[in-house]
């Protein structure tokens, strides 16, 4: 990976806006170019392009990454004059979106733990997603904790949101996404520790429970746990300074559409682990499911 | 709407071994235990990642391709273009 770092210009895409969004024509361009092998389907995968943009080459398959940098890097030197150009106005649509200024970037982490015998090797990675937390819904949080003891509910799209999008079973990769009208219970409460001028802290409890079918692709599947924290907002930003907060469920999926990473038989123990992120590059890449605009921003409208 | 469908997690990256560098813009709460750790602080520490499945994140990726062609252009180095379902670095 020294390689990669130091002799390309690495970037990361994702699949769906590439082939759906501004760049939809482009990408299409692309991939004719870098592989001319490719006859309709997916087009993930790695894809070197040389200094003046030729598409050169692709390829897909992980544990070949250290031959596919060389043997691209080589035919990228020698490979110019076919840069497909990207008009500027699709340019300026097609940049990713950042986090709005007033939102706190969550980050999560999920392990099915432990792991029960026999599963999928692939169910011991570990799920990565970030959420945002909106500041209104920070503001409505403080103005909700008048006195220390004081318990209320957490702001219903942002318990919706992280039930919906964020408490999920994305070890193996992207998730199906859920729909808001899959969760059944999302009673998640918050109750004032201490409050100051500045700071105001919050113990976080609650369940969530949800259940869809999507047949042929799975017939039940689904997820109820607790949710065990707690959450320092920053009283005159309406930020989130600092978050520590777990979420521990049960979950099943008879799923088969990826045979070779399913997820384990019956109930599995699945545990999320939630934590503040306040790094340049949380704010840089939006969330999984941010792309389903007002419907990640505020799911109880929306089914 | 079409879910798309899974793919491959970047922490598949750390359970190949690739070797990396270090990352200075990544900051995740460290996976130690802290000297007396609480039930939740113990737990939360044992669901982070490891050093080993950050390391892909050592690499100093970019997010907006049509830059990073614009880069590539004015520093002479070619590009690497990773896609996959949901963005690599959105899962980070």
């Amino acid at each position: 990976m020294r390689r990669l770092s130091d002799d390309f210009v690495p970037v990361v895409g994702a699949h769906e806006v590439l082939t759906a969004g501004p760049l939809a024509s482009w990408w299409s361009a692309v991939v004719a170019a870098a592989n001319r092998q490719h006859r309709g389907g997916t087009t993930q995968g790695y894809y070197v392009f040389a200094s003046d943009g030729t598409p050169v080459v692709w390829d897909n398959y992980i544990p070949r990454i250290p031959m596919f940098l060389e043997r691209a890097y080589a035919m990228a030197l020698h490979a110019h004059g076919g840069r497909i150009p990207v008009p500027a106005d699709v340019a300026a649509r097609a940049a990713p979106p950042k986090a709005p200024e007033d939102v706190s970037v969550v980050r999560l982490f999920t392990r099915i733990t432990p792991l029960p015998p026999g599963a999928d090797r692939f169910n011991a990675l570990l799920g990565r997603d970030s959420m945002w937390i909106l500041g209104d819904e920070v503001r409505v949080m403080i103005e909700a904790s008048s006195e220390v003891g004081v318990s209320f509910d957490l702001p219903p799209n942002l318990a919706r949101r992280l039930v919906t999008f964020h408490l999920v079973d994305n070890v193996r990769g992207a998730v199906w996404p859920w729909r808001p009208s899959a969760v059944t219970k999302d009673v998640l409460r918050a109750k004032v520790l201490e409050r100051s001028q500045d700071r105001l802290r919050l113990e976080l409890s609650g369940a969530f429970e949800k259940e869809d079918s999507h047949p042929p692709q799975w017939t039940s599947r689904g997820q109820r746990g607790t949710l065990e924290g707690e959450l320092v907002l920053d009283v005159k930003t309406a930020k989130v300074l600092r978050l520590r907060a777990i979420a521990r469920s049960t979950a099943w999926s008879d799923a088969t559409y990826e045979s070779y990473s399913r997820p384990p038989k019956g109930d599995y123990p699945i545990v999320t682990a939630l934590v503040e992120a306040n790094d340049a590059l949380a704010r840089d890449v939006a969330p999984e499911a941010a792309r389903f605009g007002h419907g990640y921003l505020a799911p109880r409208t929306r089914r | 709407m079409t879910p798309p469908r899974p793919a491959l997690p970047p922490s598949l990256l750390a359970a190949l071994a690739i070797p990396t560098l270090a990352l200075p813009s990544l900051v995740i709460p460290s996976r130690a235990h802290a000297a007396d750790p609480s039930p939740l602080e113990r737990a939360i520490a044992d669901v982070l990642p490891s050093a080993d499945e950050d390391r892909w994140m050592s690499v100093p990726w970019r997010t907006d391709v049509v830059a990073a062609l614009d880069e590539a252009a004015r520093v002479k180095k070619p590009v690497f273009f990773w896609v996959m379902n949901g963005n690599p670095l959105g899962c980070a």
